[in-house]
C-alpha cells in the first residue's frame, strides 16, 4: 500500500494535553483473566505484584480486575474520547504487561495512523523560527515605484 | 590593385583640392551628440599681417591619453588586447567606429582587420536595434517631421536580424525538429563569459 | 528566542508577503521564472508542498518588457476559441499591442504547475502595465526583488567624464574628414 491511500492526520493532542497542566486520556483500564488458566500466568503475576501501584500512580484511571472462567486474557483500555481499546495478553510475563500497561496509559486516544509532516528536531533553532524578514537587509521606507 | 592604388590617389588629390577650396567644410564641427570625443578638430586661426589675411585651420592636440598594451599591432582591437571582449553593450567602444549616422567607418581608415570589423559590424547593428545609441541615426532632410508613431518602440536586444525581414513562426515543427529563434550572432560565441551558463544561440 | 510569543512566531513564518518586481527591459520569461517560484512558495526554507504559503508578487512596468533575438515578430500565441475556425495565432507584438500584461501572465501560467491551486495561485499575481499601482496594493509591498538582467546603458546617458576616460582605440589620419 503507498502512503497515499492510507488514512493519514497532522500531528495533534487532545485540546493542547500537557501545555499547562496533563490529564491522563486514559479512563478505565479492565484486566480480564482466568483463575486457572496456564496462559493467564503473567496477568496473575502482575496483578499480585503491581497493579495495586498502577492504580496508586495514575488516581485518573479505574482499574477494573475480572476474573472469568476459561477466557483468553485480555486488556480493554477505554479513553476520554470514546475509544476502546483491547490487547490480548496470551503468554506474556509480568513485566510485559506492565510495559504495555504503561504505554497505554500514556496514550492519548487519537487513531495510530500516518501522520503528516513527522518533522521533528532535537536541537530547536535558538534564534527562533524563520520568517519573511530574516537574514533580509534592513531597508528603511516605502517600495514601490515612488521610492526611486 | 594598381588601377585601384591609382583611383585612390587620385581621390587624395581631390581631397586635397576640396580642402583648399572650401576649408569651411574642414572647420565645420561635426554634429556627434553623443560620440566618444571629437578628434581630428581643428581651430580656426586668423592672422592679419598688413594685407593679406591667413586663416588656418591648427589641429587640436588632443590631451594624454593612455597607451596600447600592444603598440605594434596593426588592429586597434589588437593594439589593446580587446579580442572577444567587446558586446553590443560597449557602446563607448562601437561608437568609436561609426559615423555621426550610425554607419560603419571603411576599414581602410579605422585599420581594422576583416574579422574585427565584421564583429564590430555585428555588435554596432545590435545596439541600434536595441536602442543604445540613439543619436546615431540618420539625418532627415531639411524640414521633414517624422510622422508621430502609434506605438511605442517594442524594447529588444541581441536582435540578430532586421525587424522587417523577420516571419513569425506558425508551426514550430515537432520536438525533434523545432524552429528555433535565433538570439545574438555566432560571430560573436568565442567571447569571454564571466558566468557558468553556456551560451544558447537559438531559443 | 524572539521576544514575541510562540504563537505570532507562527503567524509571521507562515505570513504571505507582497513582492515587487521591476519588468522594465527584462526578459519576460526570467521575470516569470521568478514570479512563479515566489507564488508556490518555493523560496522559503519551510516550503512544503501541502502548506498553502505562496507570497504576492506585483509586477510594474510590464508594458516595457524586452524580448531577445526577434522574438516580437517570430514568437507565436495559439489559442482556439472552441468554435470552427476558430484557431486565433497572434506574433507576441500584436499580442503585447492587444494586452501589454498578457505575456508575463501566460509565461506565468505555463510555468505553475498544473494542479487545482494553479488558479489560486495566479490570483496572487498582480502585473500592472506601468508604474502606477493602486495605493491599497502599495501599502503591502514589503520587498523589491533585483532585476535578472542589468540594463545597459544608453550612449546618451554616459557622462563626458566617462567618455573621456575612454581610451581612443586608433587615431585617424591627419586629413580625414570625420563625418
Amino acid at each position: 500500500m503507498t502512503a497515499r491511500g492510507t488514512p493519514s492526520r497532522f500531528l495533534q493532542s487532545v485540546l493542547h494535553n500537557g501545555v499547562s497542566r496533563y490529564v491522563c486520556q486514559l479512563k478505565r483500564i479492565s484486566i480480564i483473566f482466568s483463575k486457572k488458566g496456564q496462559g493467564s500466568l503473567g496477568v496473575r503475576d502482575f496483578i499480585e505484584e503491581g497493579v495495586v501501584d498502577f492504580a496508586k500512580r495514575t488516581p485518573g484511571t479505574v482499574v477494573y480486575i475480572s476474573p472469568q472462567s476459561s477466557r483468553i486474557p485480555k486488556i480493554v483500555a477505554e479513553y476520554l474520547n470514546g475509544k476502546v481499546q483491547e490487547e490480548t495478553v496470551t503468554n506474556k510475563t509480568s513485566q510485559q504487561i506492565a510495559e504495555l500497561i504503561s504505554k497505554m496509559s500514556n496514550q492519548s486516544g487519537l487513531d495510530i495512523i500516518r501522520i503528516r509532516k513527522p518533522f521533528h528536531t532535537n536541537s530547536p533553532s535558538i534564534q527562533g523560527q524563520w520568517h519573511p524578514f530574516t537574514n533580509r537587509p534592513l531597508r528603511i521606507g516605502p517600495v514601490g515605484p515612488q521610492a526611486k | 590593385m594598381a588601377a585601384r592604388c591609382v583611383m585612390q590617389s587620385v581621390r587624395t588629390a581631390l581631397r586635397s583640392v576640396q580642402s583648399d577650396f572650401n576649408p569651411k567644410g574642414l572647420f565645420q564641427r561635426i554634429p556627434v551628440l553623443g560620440s566618444a570625443p571629437c578628434r581630428g578638430l581643428r581651430n580656426v586661426v586668423e592672422k592679419k599681417e598688413g594685407k593679406t589675411t591667413v586663416i588656418e585651420g591648427v589641429i587640436e592636440s588632443t590631451p594624454e591619453r593612455p597607451q596600447p598594451p600592444n603598440p605594434t599591432a596593426k588592429c586597434p582591437i589588437y593594439r589593446w588586447n580587446l579580442q572577444n571582449k567587446y558586446n553590443y553593450v560597449d557602446v563607448l567602444l562601437l561608437s568609436q567606429f561609426i559615423r555621426s549616422d550610425g554607419g560603419m567607418l571603411p576599414r581602410r581608415v579605422t585599420g581594422l582587420c576583416a574579422q574585427e570589423h565584421n564583429k564590430i559590424a555585428i555588435c554596432v547593428q545590435m545596439a541600434h536595434r536595441a536602442g543604445l545609441l540613439p543619436d546615431h541615426r540618420p539625418r532627415l532632410p531639411e524640414g521633414h517631421v517624422p510622422k508621430p508613431k502609434p506605438n511605442p518602440p517594442l524594447n529588444r536586444y541581441l536582435t540578430r536580424y532586421s525587424v522587417k525581414s523577420v516571419q513569425p513562426i506558425f508551426r514550430t515543427g515537432l520536438k525533434w525538429c523545432k524552429k528555433r529563434m535565433p538570439v545574438g550572432h555566432p560571430a560573436l560565441k568565442n567571447n569571454i563569459r564571466y558566468g557558468p551558463k553556456p551560451l544558447y544561440l537559438k531559443h | 528566542m524572539s521576544s514575541f510569543s510562540r504563537s505570532a512566531q507562527q503567524w509571521a513564518t507562515f505570513a504571505r508577503s507582497w513582492l515587487l518586481i521591476d519588468a522594465r527591459l527584462q526578459p519576460p520569461g526570467k521575470i516569470s521564472s521568478m514570479c512563479a517560484v515566489r507564488l508556490q512558495g518555493k523560496h522559503k526554507p519551510i516550503y512544503h508542498p501541502l502548506s498553502d504559503i505562496g507570497d504576492h508578487v506585483v509586477v510594474m512596468n510590464t508594458r516595457h518588457i524586452a524580448f531577445s533575438g526577434n522574438k516580437w515578430e517570430q514568437k507565436v500565441y495559439s489559442s482556439h476559441t472552441g468554435y470552427p475556425g476558430g484557431f486565433k495565432q497572434l506574433t507576441a507584438a500584436q499580442m503585447h499591442k492587444k494586452d501589454s500584461t498578457a505575456i508575463i501572465k501566460l509565461a506565468v501560467y505555463g510555468m505553475l504547475p498544473r494542479n487545482i491551486t494553479r488558479r489560486t495561485m495566479m490570483q496572487r499575481l498582480h502585473l500592472f502595465p506601468d508604474d502606477v499601482i493602486p495605493e491599497d496594493i502599495l501599502k503591502n509591498l514589503t520587498e523589491e526583488l533585483p532585476q535578472p538582467r542589468k540594463i545597459p546603458r544608453k550612449l546618451s546617458e554616459y557622462t563626458q567624464e566617462e567618455r573621456d576616460a575612454f581610451p581612443l582605440l586608433w587615431n585617424p589620419p591627419e586629413d580625414f574628414r570625420m563625418k
